[in-house]
């Protein structure tokens, strides 16, 4: 009886159970439809459609592999070609060029946009590498009239980059960046002490600037991203040819193009008997070099640098700061070099040893190729190994090959005079490993999309889907990928002798593949985790990536010298790596009793009347890496050029406002929200920076006027320096008219796409609301989605799009504009018609309302979606298998009507269409009781320059990697950052032209609250969205007049009854 | 005893000095107290009492925190109970999610407490651990904001679809009928702080004699046992507990912001700590805001001797 109930019970719940699933499972497609690109937009789309042009192109180009498969059996090229740079093919050139002498030498100047094409003639078939002779352009006074205008050429300051084709096209897909990295040298400003640095008032070493320094360097055409270590070998067919140096990124100049093959590289074994029976020496005095003093670098980054943790840096001092060491995590990206000079006292071998410090790739090692005079000596010299120590080393460059139980000293035969000793950042070993992951993580990335397309984003593990009759492919494919990652995991093991947490990662991910491809049931189950894997695939390929080191010394010796035990011979020497226990501890020592008495703040000071200096204090809530930037930042740079003492303070977030309350409170304030601004602005915490805020009022007494006069004029250039910002980002931090800080980062959204899988559907990058109406169903087909910002800032894109204003305009009879933001404008038709539409994108298109764009975007759930711009690094960062699949464009855009309704048109008849993003602001605030009105302002300005911005940008980016996006507001800082010339456009457009800010006005918070409660009313409860909004008018407008009041700003109400009367 | 002598010698007539001469010569007398107890005093006088007088001053005024206060007497009292519906809201709020809340966050002390006061001492040890370590693991409370996520990732809103449940994630922790049950249930979570200790460390010192004397005096259960001698015997633990429970439900502002954003959607969880919140950080009305701390000031007196009264109830 008990029995009978239980099984018809259970059968009763099994039946519910299959009529709830059957309703609630989301809708899946068997096979992803794809609809034909839409043509009907005429001229408008073929933009777009040009870019995925580029694209498709791309995802189906070979790589360097399949084209050395391809073409590996062909002959070494015997011919060798020189292309004079100057005879170009005219006809073919798109790019403006320039022929004319640059740096003593006839050469083309090319521009940022457009290619160059040469013709060639190559007698005999083979395979060749070819070497660009550039030299970095600064500037260039293109017409003679003495000043860089636009019509000249002008460089931003990022890496030259170009792609390379041969016969107009791409032989492989690595060929379409080739990097020219800039040139820069240290450059004192003022009287250098014998080391070459300017000293500070107290003795201390001043960094000096570096500066683009530009000089013929010659490079093979190789690898930007380090995975192929050997300069690319092009396989030409005897007879005419073209090459195209086709844009990228940046102004480049080239002298002279030739096509070589001179052999492979010798090997050490090779090398020395080369060199046997050459003059030797044994006995020749040690020749140190200090690192941080080297001839030129590739990168304005790299440049020297403190070290005050070790008594044996050379040289040290607890009482001053020398700049003692160069390098570290600045020098770790593929392709950055060092040059030293060294002058070599006899012909002879010599061992080159260097004190190095390598504590940041725990358990691995780093690499760097060396080359004597720009030529790599023999092939081991292509991948020095510098082990991981806690502590300083001192040991001769090696390639790790054991000898006698200990790493061989490798031996370089130079001869008497002066040589260049070059250090590139390479990947060694680890590139063909990179290589392989790389590869193999594109193809799991691929085989999850298309499991992706079958099942969406959270697979019913309890459902048969049919993966092995649906996608044979992709299951074999995973169990390739897991054997592969096996692979690689064992070779990583034999690289570095032990098994690291690196091959666990590999592992890891290949066990699950293992499981997924051999047990159909577990695809669905394991699904979410294959996610996360590949993320932390991505992050494993991130970290493996970089290489750093940071150098002190180099020393010379000559190779006999040392007799085979070196670390003897340099203690007898006096070189050690670390100090003895002793001196370190005398060096701790003093060190400690120094910052008893040091006074950090002066560091940089230069003043020839000793103390008299203005002091002002400074205070920031970013991180403290941040602040340790801004640090070196102010004493690099600004104590030196205005001689005013900072002290910058890092406080807690909710500080500024205690202390200012207490009178305690800082100078300077940076990075303030613009909210916050304002606030603190209408109750004068913050005082204004524009001479408008200093007009003389009726009553004032004498001292006062003589205040404002004074501030009037420290002010006066307020204007000038505003035109360094995008015009959005002013209005949020003035108040009628008057400023109170200036604008220091700025955020706002950019339209992301994944263009592989657009390709993939058919789809176009919507440039229109309507174009991405039109997409959404393809793409909910494949269980795909759209993603948008929700409540206010989806919001205000749409209402700035189509027009409107967030407060109702200030009245016709109110000359000073102050009835501006005392009523709210939502209520308007538009207004509120924008509101519905917003709404709707959520309750009737099923926009996602809550999301993680980043990684949605990198998993293909989300290919397309509106988005921070700032994103853009993360994506570069922690997406590396997607570099080139995606972009960001202008946010699609409202069509603007004519009052009959019809389109606006151009006048080359397209529709004129605002794709207006929302823009928010931090700015630098002065505050209230701030004595050295015009040493602020100074420093105001200087944080806020392009060149301390783009600084700033440069070194957080290097120091944090991808969470170091740093948002400047100044335009020419965020434009010298690297972007690719398509990026800069883009971003360009979207910032200069379609950017518009919300002013804050009083009581302003309280509009943000009610338009999520009403957004959420109609989301959640499907309220009328109108309905919703409408409802919280009145609140809302009595929100602002009481906050008006209590500033004695005229009300709504005190406005209309005046009016009526 | 020559000392003796002498202090009866000097003893004087309380009759016959002030009360302040009085006062003084008893401090004087009893200097090394006073002295003993200074370093506490001090610092709960700058940093307890005079905040609180401080802030019923301010409640006088309309201090922005930026510029001078104005005395504008009783204005701000006026305004926050006849002009601002919002304040009422977080009132019933407040008083609906203390009276869950408070009460039930000290039952459910008391109740684990006495069941994991029956287990044997290694395993109390590690129970008392797992109920306890919530409430000190500062912002642990977060892991909810995963369990409610409105994503389709999240975790509830993933399970319930994948069982077919719905279709659609839903936005718990932004949608009015789903707030207020989650944050009374993460607050009960987090609850079994101190009081729940206090009554372990309670139960524990009951002088176990009482429990034969009864049995012998015709206890017949263990409800019997509780009602008449523990609770009565643990009293002073039971007190500092109501207490602990009913200050704690009225601070869990912090919690319910963490869950729900501030402020939570049309304010359906707006609490009296979340309206002084918005007014003394978003709105710089620090004279508006001092007026709201007066009056949940008294609120919160008033519910103590309101537990203390209920309390000596107990046993009786």
């Amino acid at each position: 009886m008990f029995k009978k109930f239980l099984s018809k019970s259970l059968a009763m719940l099994l039946a519910v159970l299959t009529a709830v699933s059957c309703t609630g499972l989301p809708v899946f497609a068997l096979d992803f439809e794809s609809s034909e690109p839409d043509d009907s937009d005429g001229v408008a789309a073929t933009e777009s459609q040009s870019k995925l042009e580029k694209i498709r192109e791309l995802l189906s180009a070979n790589t360097y592999t399949d084209y050395t498969l391809l073409h590996g059996g062909a002959v070494p090229g015997t011919d060798d070609v020189t292309i004079d740079a100057a005879s170009y093919n005219e006809e073919k050139t798109t790019a403006k060029v320039i022929v004319d002498k640059y740096l003593g030498e006839d050469a083309v100047l090319i521009p940022e946009t457009g290619d160059v094409t040469w013709d060639f003639e190559v007698n005999a078939t083979g395979r060749y590498h070819i070497a660009i002779t550039y030299a970095p352009i600064v500037t260039y006074d293109a017409d003679g009239n003495g000043t860089i205008d636009e019509k000249d050429l002008r460089g931003n300051g990022a890496v030259a980059e170009r792609s390379l084709l041969l016969d107009d096209t791409y032989p492989f897909s690595q060929s379409r960046y080739i990097e020219m990295p800039r040139i820069w040298s240290e450059q004192a400003q003022g009287e250098t002490n014998e080391r070459g640095f300017v000293l500070d008032n107290d003795g201390n070493e001043i960094k000096p600037n570096k500066v683009e320094d530009p000089e013929w360097r010659t490079i093979n055409a190789s690898d930007s991203t380090g995975y192929i270590t050997e300069p690319f070998l092009y396989y030409i067919e005897a007879g005419h040819h073209t090459l195209t140096l086709g844009e990228v990124q940046e102004v480049v100049a080239i002298r002279s193009i030739r096509l070589y093959y001179d052999g492979s590289l010798l090997s050490y074994a090779e090398y020395l008997k080369e060199n046997d029976g050459k003059p030797a020496v044994s006995a020749a005095e040690t020749v140190k070099i200090e690192a941080e003093q080297p001839y030129r670098t590739s990168s304005n980054i790299i440049y020297p640098t403190y070290d005050r943790s070790s008594a044996a840096t050379s040289p040290h001092s607890a009482y001053n700061i020398y700049l003692n060491t160069i390098g570290g995590t600045k020098w770790q990206t593929v392709g950055q070099w060092i040059d030293w000079t060294v002058t070599v006292p006899e012909d002879g071998y010599y061992h080159i040893t260097p004190r190095f410090n390598q504590s940041f790739a725990e358990g691995m090692y780093v690499t760097r190729q060396i080359a004597i005079d720009g030529v790599v000596p023999f092939r081991e010299a292509e991948a020095l190994r510098f082990k991981y120590d806690d502590d300083w080393q001192l040991k001769p460059l090696t390639d790790g090959v054991e000898e006698n139980g200990q790493e061989r000293a490798l031996k370089f035969y130079l001869t008497k005079g002066t040589h260049h000793l070059e250090m590139q950042v390479t990947l060694g070993t680890m590139a063909d490993v990179l290589t392989e992951v790389e590869q193999s993580l594109a193809k799991i990335n691929e085989y999850y999309l298309q499991i992706l397309m079958l099942t969406g984003s959270d697979p019913d593990e309890y459902r048969d889907y049919g993966f092995t009759r649906l996608i044979p492919e992709t299951i074999k494919g995973l169990d390739s990928e897991a054997k592969r990652l096996y692979a690689i995991s064992a070779k990583l093991e034999e690289i570095n002798g032990t098994k690291g947490s690196d091959s666990i990662t590999l592992d890891n991910v290949a066990l699950l593949l293992e499981r997924m491809a051999s047990d159909e049931d577990l695809i669905a189950p394991s699904f979410s985790k294959l996610k996360d894997y590949i993320g932390s695939l991505g992050t494993w390929i991130m970290t493996a990536r970089n290489q750093p080191l940071e150098f002190d010394y180099i020393l010379l010796y000559p190779a006999d010298a040392a007799n085979g035990d070196d670390a003897t011979f340099l203690k007898k020497e006096g070189y050690r790596g670390e100090a003895s226990f002793w001196s370190a501890t005398g060096y701790e020592f003093q060190q400690f009793f120094m910052s008893w008495v040091s006074d950090y703040s002066s560091y940089g000071v230069r003043t020839t009347s000793g103390d008299d200096f203005a002091r002002i204090e400074v205070w920031t809530t970013s991180g403290r890496d941040q602040s340790t930037i801004v640090r070196s930042l102010i004493s690099d740079s600004f104590t030196q050029q205005y001689n005013v003492a900072v002290d910058l303070k890092l406080v807690a977030v909710g500080s500024l406002l205690p202390a200012t309350l207490s009178g305690s409170g800082p100078d300077v304030n940076l990075a303030l929200a613009s909210a916050t601004v304002i606030n603190y602005a209408i109750r004068s915490a913050v005082i204004p920076i524009s001479p408008s805020g200093y007009v003389d009022q009726e009553g004032d007494s004498e001292e006062v006027k003589a205040h404002n006069a004074k501030c009037r004029e420290i002010f006066a250039d307020y204007d000038n320096v505003m035109t360094w910002f995008a015009d959005a980002a002013t209005i949020p931090m003035q108040l009628y008219g008057v400023a109170y800080g200036l604008p220091q980062t700025e955020h706002f959204s950019m339209l992301f796409y994944r263009s592989d899988i657009l390709v993939k559907l058919g789809l176009d990058i919507p440039e229109t609301w309507d174009d991405v109406y039109n997409m959404l169903p393809t793409l909910q087909t494949n269980n795909l989605q759209f993603g948008y910002h929700e409540s206010l800032a989806g919001l205000l894109i749409l209402l700035y799009q189509r027009g409107e204003r967030l407060y109702k305009d200030a009245r016709a009879d109110d000359p000073d504009g102050t009835t501006y933001g005392m009523q709210i404008n939502l209520d308007s038709n538009t207004s509120l018609e924008t509101f519905k539409d917003l709404c709707e994108m959520y309750t009737m298109y099923g926009f996602p309302y809550s999301y993680n764009f980043v990684n949605r975007f990198r998993t293909g759930e989300m290919p397309i979606g509106v988005a921070q711009y700032t994103i853009y690094s993360q994506l570069t960062i922690f997406a590396p298998e997607l570099r080139g699949l995606w972009g960001f464009t202008l946010l699609p855009g409202t069509p603007e009507k004519d009052e009959n309704g019809n389109d606006v048109l151009d006048e080359n008849g397209d529709r004129v269409i605002n794709h207006t993003a929302d823009t928010t602001i931090t700015g630098v605030v002065m505050m209230r009781g701030c004595e050295e009105i015009e040493a602020a302002w100074n420093f105001m300005k200087w944080w806020c320059s392009a060149d301390i911005q783009a600084n700033y940008g440069q070194e957080y980016y290097a120091l944090l990697g991808a969470s170091g996006q740093y948002a400047t507001a100044n335009k020419d800082a965020l434009f010298s950052m690297s972007w690719t010339a398509d990026e800069r456009a883009e971003l360009l457009n979207q910032f200069e032209n379609h950017l518009q800010a919300t002013p804050e006005m009083p009581g302003g918070y309280i509009v943000t609250r009610y338009v999520e409660f009403a957004f959420l009313r109609a989301y959640n409860k499907d309220e009328d969205p109108v309905e919703a909004m409408l409802s919280y008018i009145d609140t809302i407008n009595a929100e602002l007049s009481r906050k008006r009041s209590e500033f004695g700003l005229v009300t709504l109400e005190e406005y209309e009854a005046s009016h009526d009367a | 005893m020559s000392e003796k002598t002498e202090t009866a010698k000097r003893a004087v007539n309380r009759k016959d000095m002030t009360k302040w001469q009085w006062t003084l010569r008893e401090m004087k007398n009893n200097k090394t107290a006073y002295f003993l107890m200074a370093p506490f005093y001090i610092i709960f006088f700058t940093f307890t009492v005079l905040p609180v007088i401080l802030s019923i001053f301010f409640s006088f005024t309309d201090f922005n925190m930026l510029e001078a206060p104005n005395l504008i007497w009783f204005d701000n009292y006026i305004r926050l109970f006849l002009d601002d519906d919002i304040f009422l809201l977080a009132v019933k709020n407040t008083l609906v999610f203390a009276s869950i809340t408070g009460p039930g966050s000290y039952l459910l002390s008391l109740v684990l407490a006495w069941f994991i006061n029956e287990l044997p001492p290694k395993i109390r040890a590690i129970m008392t651990l797992i109920f306890y370590a919530p409430s000190i693991s500062g912002n642990v409370y977060l892991v909810w904001t995963y369990i409610f996520s409105a994503d389709a990732h999240g975790l509830l809103n993933g399970t319930m679809m994948n069982l077919g449940l719905i279709s659609t994630p839903i936005a718990f922790l932004k949608d009015t009928d789903y707030i207020m049950p989650i944050v009374i249930l993460v607050a009960l979570w987090t609850s079994l702080g101190t009081s729940f200790l206090t009554f372990i460390a309670g139960f524990q010192v009951v002088d176990r004699s009482l429990y034969e004397a009864a049995a012998v005096d015709g206890v017949k259960n263990r409800w019997q046992e509780l009602w008449f001698i523990t609770l009565p015997y643990m009293r002073p633990q039971m007190l500092f507990g109501a207490v602990m429970a009913i200050t704690q439900s009225f601070g869990f502002g912090a919690v319910i912001t963490g869950l729900v954003g501030f402020p939570s959607p049309d304010y359906c969880a707006h609490t009296i700590m979340h309206h002084l919140e918005d007014y003394g950080n978003t709105r710089f009305e620090m004279g508006y805001a001092s007026t709201i701390a007066v009056v949940l000031f008294f609120l919160m007196v008033g519910s103590n001797v309101l537990v203390r009264k209920v309390l000596g109830k107990v046993g009786k």
